[in-house]
């Protein structure tokens, strides 16, 4: 695994004197469907933001595509090929839908020098996510779910190597779950390596080829679902919390 | 009953044109305050500025103001850029833009207020142009006649196309739609691979900018003194937030609603209430619709 | 005399024409207007552009005596009457040293291009002729007792750049010198005009006139 997509490394972050995340390495391997689980407060999202750039770690490495892009601008990490979505939605609402994505397609592809149709491109994703004829609707008028997916088809219209996507299912319905779990599929069908961020533990067992668990900022397991369902640590950790 | 229709018409014209005009002082502050954010109260006083600079290309070398106010354009571009670099590392950055942002930009307005009257004195100012003092009679009836003073339709024809030329980049343009998410959710932005900083400085820059054909237009429509601009402040705030911060086309037509108001009034009620018929308006409109009559009710975060 | 029509305006009207057309639809014989710098100017506008068939405009309209909107109004200034406190018109050589202090301000003001009024007729000879009364009281009275000052103010009669002065029991002069001035003859922006006999006809005080009052319209092509 010496040529990972996404390396962390030792890196720990800092809120005063609280500590969110304590000294976690590990990688993501190209085209991988990896899974991140931990109890609330854990220091997810935390590790995310610091992946993204919306934190700075204040110790240790973050190493994306063979490049240190620890001291990198979030938008520039999102040029090189991050994205991500957000726990809960946060649409552009003065825009259509079909304008949230040409955002990310337009200035991704301006900062690759890259020419295409962006609104094609756009259309496109918003097809595969079922959300074609919302495309000139304004997100007022969107469903949680479809606010959920709105949030992954901003990501993807920034042509991502690396999606991260963060409990995107929080609060859906089982069909629904399913439904997102399937489109997560199909973009790693097309290479895209993804992280799972998830509560739902039946959908990261079934997605992830391999998952971490967070607990205290601290990571304490890591291995194949099969294996972090008998490990005992994580069964303290969701146990000993209070939501688990 | 044909006094009365001779009037009304001409109220109804005078007040879009003035409309208009109000627009164009306006549209630089719906940028900056209504889509950025930036509380840029000294905005007036940057129009007041660019009326100065009109006058001055226009008393030295007979430029016709409108052509002085293009030429200006991209130096209050420039300023405008120079503005939101010094106010983003000083005040944004570090977050305390709210109160210490708001003493930034009234310094600002006093040191340009005290600059002009160093440099032109207190005197007031006009330009000379053929199209001032005269009018486009329009004969429509018996005792019916509108008069259309050039000035005013040149302030309003100048306008509409400034205004409708920055909805249109706003709307039509990646960049323009990036200036429209830049306030709604920076950190969002920063991760579709868009630095709203540089987003803002450009858009605060294009606010700024307006401030050379606005000024422009001010001094094509009245006489101008240093500090003129702190009469007009009240007005441009009450203009974009009521046509709802962020919308351009808001603006606008917050600005002839507000110009026509204030000719029937003055025409029918009395001159001395017609200014207050501004407030009076934003207070009514925001009883019912808070977000004013063009902006989109925030989505719950 | 009938009123027809009465109202006040605010600082910030950016436009008249309303206020003169709601006006001229009571069909005033004269539109008497008391104004400042900003409504004297948007006024003088709206007449040009909407017109009156008022006989006499004007009054105490402030600002219209400053040299830069006396040039930027231009021949928009002509038919209306106003106050004045100094044009150069023949009869105003009355006063000796006026021309003279007239003349060393307009040269001094462009010598060191200082940014005030250019001709300086409005104000200058009475602030000037304030400040000599002063010091002639201060000089007969021989010290700053505020007092003896006033008391010698108003007992005596002063000879300064304005000609003779006194000041009556309520304290203002005795007889009083504020002129009435119409415009006419004014065909284009050049400030120099204003500064040649002729644009500014004193129509009062009677003993001092270099004109008799036009109608408005009369005077205006
Ligand atoms: N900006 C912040 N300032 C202070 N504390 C924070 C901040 N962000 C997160 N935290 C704290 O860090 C811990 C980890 O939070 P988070 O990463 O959001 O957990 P989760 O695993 O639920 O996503 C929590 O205790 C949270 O309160
Ligand atoms: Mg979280």
């Amino acid at each position: 695994m010496s040529d990972a997509l996404l390396k962390i490394d030792s890196i720990s972050k800092h809120f005063g004197g609280f500590t969110a995340l304590s000294n976690v390495t590990t990688e993501v391997a190209p085209g991988e469907r990896f899974g991140l689980i931990g109890p609330n407060g854990s220091g997810k999202t935390t590790m995310i933001n610091c992946v993204s750039g919306l934190l700075r770690n204040e110790e240790g490495k973050i190493i994306f595509d063979g490049k240190d892009v620890t001291d990198l601008k979030p938008h520039k990490r999102t040029g090189a090929g991050i994205a991500r979505s957000f726990q809960i939605p946060r649409p552009f609402h003065t825009m259509t839908v079909i304008e949230n994505l040409m955002i990310p397609a337009e200035f991704v592809g301006h900062h690759r020098g890259e020419k295409g149709d962006d609104r094609a491109e756009a259309m496109e994703i918003l097809e595969t996510m079922g959300m074609a004829e919302k495309a000139d609707d304004t997100t007022l008028d969107l469903t949680q779910i479809e606010l959920r997916k709105l949030e992954l088809a901003r990501a993807m219209a920034a042509k991502p190597k690396l999606l991260i996507s963060d409990e995107a299912m929080a609060g859906l319905t089982g069909q629904e779950v399913d439904e997102v779990i399937d489109i997560l599929f199909k973009m790693n069908e097309r290479g895209i390596t993804i992280i799972m961020i998830e509560h739902i533990m039946r959908a990261v067992m079934r997605f992830s080829q391999r998952i971490i668990c967070l607990d205290a900022g601290q990571l304490i397991a890591e291995g194949t679902p099969e294996e972090i369902v008998k490990n005992k640590d994580v069964e303290r950790a969701y146990l000993g919390s209070t939501d688990g | 009953m044909a006094i009365f229709i001779d009037l009304l018409l001409n109220a109804l014209v005078i007040g879009v044109l003035l409309g208009g005009f109000y627009a164009a002082l306006s549209i630089g502050l719906s940028i900056t305050f209504g889509l950025l954010d930036v509380v840029n109260i000294a905005h007036p006083t940057m129009l007041v500025l660019g009326a100065f600079i009109a006058f001055l290309l226009n008393s030295t070398w007979g430029i016709d103001p409108v052509l002085a106010g293009i030429i200006s354009t991209p130096f209050f571009f420039v300023l405008g850029w120079l503005i939101y670099q010094v106010y983003y590392n000083v005040f944004e950055k570090s977050g305390a833009e709210s109160l210490r942002g708001l003493a930034f930009f009234f310094g600002l307005l006093f040191i340009i207020e005290v600059g002009l009257i160093i440099q032109f004195g207190v005197d007031h100012r006009l330009v000379e142009a053929p199209y001032i003092g005269q009018s486009w009679n329009i004969v429509i009836g018996e005792e019916i006649d509108v008069a259309i003073p050039f000035r005013l339709l040149v302030a309003f024809v100048v306008a509409a196309i400034a205004t409708l030329a920055i909805h249109a980049y706003l709307t039509k343009t990646f960049f323009g739609r990036a200036v429209r998410a830049v306030a709604q959710d920076m950190m969002a932005l920063r991760l579709m691979g868009v630095d709203p900083i540089r987003v803002k400085r450009i858009a605060f820059a294009m606010g700024v900018a307006t401030a050379g054909i606005g000024g422009a237009l001010m001094i094509i429509v009245l006489p101008i003194e240093p500090s003129l601009g702190r009469l007009y402040l009240g007005n441009v705030f009450a203009i974009v937030v009521l046509g709802g911060l962020g919308s351009i086309s808001g603006t606008l037509l917050a600005a002839v609603i507000i110009g026509i108001a204030e000719s029937i009034v003055a025409t029918f009620f009395g001159p001395s209430w017609a200014p207050a018929v501004s407030f009076g308006i934003l207070l009514a409109v925001l009883a019912f619709r808070p977000e004013g009559l063009f902006g989109k009710t925030a989505g719950a975060h | 005399m009938e009123i027809v029509y009465e109202q006040n305006y605010n600082p910030k009207t950016a436009d008249f024409t309303p206020i003169l057309r709601a006006a001229n639809a009571k069909k005033p014989d004269a539109i008497y207007i008391a104004s400042y710098p900003n409504g004297s100017a948007g006024l003088v506008r709206a007449l040009a552009e909407v017109g009156t068939d008022a006989k006499a405009v004007g009054g105490g309209m402030v600002g219209l005596q400053f040299a830069g909107l006396m040039a930027g109004l231009g021949p928009m200034l002509n038919g209306i009457a106003n106050y004045d406190f100094f044009v150069p018109e023949p009869t105003m050589n009355l006063y000796p040293g006026a021309s003279a202090l007239i003349d060393r301000y307009q040269s001094k003001v462009k010598a060191e291009n200082l940014k005030v009024d250019a001709l300086g007729y409005y104000l200058v000879p009475w602030a000037y002729a304030n400040l000599d009364i002063l010091g002639q009281a201060v000089e007969a009275v021989g010290s700053l007792d505020q007092v003896a000052i006033g008391k010698y103010i108003r007992d005596n009669e002063f000879t300064s750049v304005v000609g003779k002065i006194k000041f009556g029991k309520n304290g203002e002069w005795e007889r009083p010198r504020t002129l009435v001035v119409q415009y006419q003859g004014i065909t284009n922006n050049d400030l120099q005009q204003f500064a040649t006999p002729g644009t500014r006809k004193i129509l009062l005080p009677a003993d001092i006139s270099t004109g008799d009052i036009q109608s408005f319209n009369s005077l205006r092509k």
